[in-house]
């Protein structure tokens, strides 16, 4: 069952001549309980691609369906909702609300929503990400690694239906980079979830299972997943 | 960098725009205040030129103890002879005047709190007719009276109306025969005339004689003339050229409204202090805001000296242009605070304004200094940028080291604050208005004492305020008290804006709910008469006559008349208060709190004979057998001796006790101010006062008032006044609440990639409106318990010295509650712009930016 599909997805900034075709048909569909690493060259479309999943930006034509939602037809509440009970995020940087603690920040999704807290996941995930004496924590007193952990736990605290990240790693240094990515691969592995991330490392790319290339706009390789070297291989190839 | 430094501004058009608003609204007021007085001032002058018109020389008694708004006594009418025997006087002429009571049409006495109804004798010799009459002619029999067009209109008169008109003498109905405008204007600086013929004016004021005598001398030099007549009336005259009455008549009046002046000049400058916090909160998060900016241009080799030239001009530039505005709005403000003062019941009457260039240069001054000053501090901190912080993420520093400085620091300025305070209450000042500048002076200190320290008692202020937030809304409620703690200086300096108003209102609400406790007790202490006989006015005397009517209604036992008269104490130059008495039946309506002596000391009370205030007499050493040596209005020396003392009690009574006999005879006060009537036994008070109601029907100006209903009255004139207080004071908290606006813009811009990452991971916009709201009411909740505790501090330490005097201290708790809710409200509705703002946040554009 596909948890996100696109059909002929298009994003253009700015009208005639100087029109930017940032997306340029774009048709892809995600399975369930998939990893898959969105790759492309700076430009390329990819934080647009995965916006528009997100619902966090509107296509200028073509469609997308998230968990049997038409994103088209919801309304800023709506989305608003949508991305509370069913989507989790991890960005490049500034992942959490400073004045809150780890703890708070994890739980967010599920606060604002006004829901109750599952005990059990919640201490399972923060075992997982190996937070436990950080909890009381606010992030100015964490390291970006740790930053980075709360925000994957934060995402997932929710059970969404799909995570999205983008450039998770950026900021990170490579062993840092390495437990954020495992992390990642152990909520695709254990918990069944889905997880669409955008990244140029090929280090981060080669955890997935599946590998998608854009290139101005459009998807110029889709295939299963590579180890890093493989992943710079087929960068070359394609660019 | 000056070009970096507009450019700058432009670019942040709305913050400066915030900012220069606390500047617009300050300089407003001043501006507004002081043409306003201006004004005043000048039609003032105007008025009297025109009414000295034809008058070459004018002659008046001397007034031997001047006070503001004090007449001359009456001259025999034996002057105007000799006057007329005067060499060089060609023409003279006497004249009445006296404040009297009007009716309007259905009979219901006139009154207000401003400027009197007054009872003048129109002039028989051309020359010194400088009344117009539009309409109509002047009156010629004793049944006839002109009025001024303002009146005219106001309640309705035209020519051949009856009105009745009451003065010392019973009411009577007139007709009347023309309706007049003074040098082209409606009235007398909003006063009500009513003029009628010389004999019939004497009559109705009582005033045998003539209160002033106009003389032409037909050509001849003024000042020769003047000489003359000096010199054959002596000392006890006061002989003026036309000319000189006239400049002196204005000055004086323009003396006697000079408080209005300072008051209002007051509420301005509280205001701009205010505005002064948002000038110096603004700036301070505008120099953060930009410090990478700063690091940046002092890594491309931008001196300090450039750095602060750069924010300065910039403040400059903010300043300058607020305070051209502010003289521009001040204008407009002019007309509107006169509307209030009429509001409140003060109808000065002035039209047109006077612009003077004393007053645009006093507003740009002003309001340059006060953005300088707020823009200082701020201009500062962005030269101690470090280059390397461009390198680097901003990090706001902590406020921890801060703690101590800042609590020494507040604690030296609050004690430096109360030692003034003190002072200026106890240190036994002569001069009250330097007193009062001191008292000012020591709450201003401790406002910014409080202010400073301020930052530290966010923290516990808004755990306590926000825990009803976080009960009610769970996460936002956090969040909002987490943001409001976040930088604990700029939320305090937002607050200690509204403390400061708040602070004032608080002082005010305080003291007049002191006031009507101490009225009310005094009255219920002291108070044996069943009624009090007054003018509805509550101030003007009352005829004889009524005090005699009141006497034989039925079920009144005794009638006990009061007078007023003001005198000088030996060699002082302030007027010292005089009480006259009955001293046969001022035992059986008033009880005083003896100091030494008893009530008997009253009713043997001879004409030489005086009981004084405790606290009067401990100041000028006397002692019971001692003499009290006084200068009267009539000019005399007049000596008593000291029989008893009291202690005074929420000025029921003045300092000095005489008996109305020698009231009349030294100090030539015939008026009797106002009159108690004790009830026999068994008499129900309700219809007593019905009865002497419907016995005082010949003199609606009078009235029989209830000891509830005259409780009553007292406690709503201090009401009426609260309000103007209120009314002046809200332009600073609506100042305070841009504050809070603008803060919370800057905060909301600050956090717009918090807000995008709240809204993506799912804050809808309710909850995010929602949010900044509960930080807005937060704000604004801090600044509401500093200013009261502020304002109860103030009213607790500077009603001290009124302590023994009866003041009593009460906490007008359901007030102090109010003021509380509506601060919060007020930070609801300050919240509305930037909530909204916060609201729309382009999540996109906030998680991608950068
Ligand atoms: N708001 C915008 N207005 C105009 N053009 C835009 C806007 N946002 C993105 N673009 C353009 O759209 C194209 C795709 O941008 P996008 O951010 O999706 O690239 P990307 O693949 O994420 O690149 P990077 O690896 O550098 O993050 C780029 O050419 C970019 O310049
Ligand atoms: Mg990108």
């Amino acid at each position: 069952m596909n948890i996100v599909s696109t059909a002929d997805l298009r994003r253009t900034y700015g009208e005639g001549e100087t029109a930017v075709h940032a997306l340029a048909g774009v048709t892809l569909s995600f399975p369930a309980a998939q990893f898959t690493a969105i790759m492309g060259p700076s430009g390329s479309g990819k934080s647009t691609l995965m916006h528009l999943l997100a619902g966090l930006d509107k296509p200028s034509s073509g469609s997308v369906v998230v968990d049997g939602q038409e994103l088209a037809g919801l309304g800023d509440s709506g989305l608003t909702a949508l991305r509370r009970d069913r989507l989790g995020f991890v960005f490049q940087a500034f992942n959490l609300v400073p004045v809150l603690t780890a703890e708070e920040n994890i739980k967010l999704p599920l606060t604002l929503a006004g829901k109750q807290v599952d005990q059990a996941w919640f201490d399972k995930l923060v075992d997982t990400v190996g937070l436990r004496d950080r909890l009381t924590h606010r992030p100015s007193e964490l390291s970006g690694g740790q930053q980075q952990r709360v925000a994957v736990a934060r995402a997932l605290v929710h059970r969404p239906a799909v995570l999205f990240a983008d450039e998770p790693t950026g900021n990170l240094d490579s062993s840092s980079s390495e437990e954020v990515l495992g992390l990642l691969r152990q909520a695709v592995d254990e918990f069944d979830q889905t997880v669409i991330m955008v990244t140029h490392e090929a280090a981060a790319a080669s955890v997935a299972d599946r590998l998608v290339v854009l290139r101005d706009g459009v998807v110029v390789h889709d295939g299963a997943g590579q180890d890093a070297e493989g992943v710079l291989d087929l960068m070359k190839a394609v660019g | 960098m000056t070009k970096v430094a507009l450019r700058g501004l432009l670019t942040r058009k709305l913050r400066s725009l915030l900012t220069g608003f606390a500047v617009v609204i300050g300089v407003a007021f001043v501006v507004g205040t002081l043409v306003f007085t201006d004004t005043i001032d000048e039609s003032f002058k105007n008025l009297f030129e025109r009414t000295q018109q034809g008058v070459d020389v004018s002659i008046e008694r001397q007034q031997a103890v001047k006070s503001d708004f004090s007449v001359p006594p009456t001259m025999p009418a034996s002057v105007l002879d000799e006057v007329k025997a005067t060499p060089g006087v060609a023409v003279a002429e006497g004249g009445v005047s006296s404040d009297g009571t009007l009716l309007d049409k259905k009979g219901k006495v006139i009154v207000s709190n401003g400027p009197p109804t007054l009872l003048i004798s129109e002039n028989e010799e051309k020359v010194f007719q400088n009344l117009d009459y539009e309409d109509g002619s002047r009156p010629t029999t004793a049944d006839q009276v002109a009025l001024d067009r303002g009146t005219a209109k106001k309640f309705d008169f035209k020519v051949g109306d009856k009105v009745t008109v009451s003065g010392r003498a019973p009411a009577k109905q007139y007709t009347v025969s023309g309706i007049a405008t003074i040098g082209g204007q409606d009235n007398l600086g909003g006063a009500r005339m009513v003029a009628m013929t010389l004999p019939e004016a004497q009559r109705m004021t009582g005033h045998d004689g003539y209160d002033s005598i106009s003389v032409s001398t037909g050509g001849a030099d003024p000042d020769t003339v003047k000489s003359a007549i000096t010199q054959k009336l002596g000392r006890d005259y006061l002989v003026r050229t036309g000319k000189e009455a006239a400049e002196q008549q204005a000055q004086d009046l323009s003396d006697a409204l000079g408080f209005l002046r300072v008051a209002l000049l007051i509420f301005a400058g509280v205001a701009l202090l205010v505005g002064g916090f948002l000038i110096f909160n603004t700036f301070t998060v505008t120099v953060a805001q930009r410090t990478k900016e700063f690091a940046l241009l002092r890594v491309l080799g931008a001196s300090r000296g450039q750095v602060l030239r750069s924010v300065l001009v910039e403040t400059f530039a903010v300043g300058l242009i607020a305070s051209i505005i502010g003289v521009l709005v001040g204008l407009v403000v002019a007309p509107a605070l006169a509307a209030l003062l009429r509001a409140g019941g003060i109808d000065l009457g002035t039209t047109g304004i006077v612009v003077s260039p004393a007053t645009v240069i006093i507003g740009l001054a002003i309001g340059l200094v006060a953005t300088m000053v707020s823009g200082f501090v701020p201009a500062l901190r962005a030269t101690r940028v470090e280059p390397v912080t461009a390198m680097r993420d901003a990090v706001t520093p902590g406020l921890k080291h801060m703690g101590t400085i800042r609590v020494v620091g507040s604690g030296l300025l609050i004690a430096l604050g109360l030692v003034v305070l003190f002072y200026g209450l106890f240190g036994g000042i002569d001069s009250d208005g330097t007193a009062a500048s001191l008292v000012g002076l020591g709450a201003v200190l401790m406002m910014f004492a409080f202010a400073f320290l301020a930052p530290l008692l966010v923290r516990p202020l808004a755990r306590v305020l926000g825990a009803p937030m976080v009960k009610l809304q769970g996460l936002t409620g956090v969040l909002a008290r987490e943001n409001a703690i976040r930088q604990p200086q700029r939320t305090a300096v937002t607050a200690a804006a509204l403390m400061i108003g708040l602070a004032l209102v608080v002082l005010v609400s305080v003291f007049a709910a002191g006031l009507k406790a101490s009225i009310t007790k005094t009255v219920d202490d002291q108070v044996k008469a069943a009624l009090v006989v007054q003018n509805q006015d509550g101030f003007s005397p009352i005829p004889a006559e009524v005090v005699t009517t009141v006497g034989k209604v039925p079920g009144v036992a005794d009638v006990s008349s009061m007078r007023f008269a003001i005198g000088l104490y030996k060699d002082e130059t302030e007027t010292t208060a005089v009480n006259g008495i009955d001293p046969k039946t001022f035992n059986s309506v008033l009880t005083l709190k003896w100091v030494d002596g008893d009530a008997s000391r009253i009713s043997a009370m001879t004409d030489t004979q005086t009981i004084v205030e405790s606290d009067w007499a401990a100041g000028r050493d006397l002692k019971i057998g001692d003499t009290a040596e006084f200068t009267t209005p009539a000019g005399k020396q007049a000596s008593y001796e000291i029989t008893g003392t009291f202690s005074s009690q929420a000025g029921l009574t003045a300092d000095v006790l005489l008996p109305n006999t020698s009231l009349e005879k030294d100090w030539e006060a015939k008026d009797i101010a106002y009159a108690m009537a004790a009830a026999a036994p068994g008499t129900d008070d309700d219809k007593l006062a019905k009865a002497a109601n419907t016995a005082l029907k010949g003199f609606p100006q009078s009235e029989a008032l209830t000891k509830d209903e005259f409780k009553d009255n007292a406690t709503s004139s201090i009401n009426g006044l609260l309000g103007l207080v209120y009314g002046l004071l809200l332009l600073s908290v609506i100042v305070a609440l841009l504050g809070i606006v603008n803060t919370l813009a800057l905060s909301v811009h600050e956090r717009t990639r918090e807000l995008g990452m709240l809204r993506a991971v799912g804050m809808s916009r309710r909850q995010v409106r929602r949010m900044v709201r509960a930080e807005s009411v937060i704000t604004a909740g801090i600044g509401a318990i500093l200013g009261i505790v502020l304002g109860v501090v103030f009213a607790l330490i500077i009603s001290r010295p009124l302590a023994e005097q009866g003041f009593v201290f009460t906490l007008p708790i359901g007030t102090l509650l109010l003021f509380f809710v509506l601060a919060a409200i007020a930070g609801v509705v300050a919240a509305i712009p930037p909530a909204r703002r916060a609201s729309k946040v382009d999540v996109l554009r906030a998680v991608t930016t950068e």
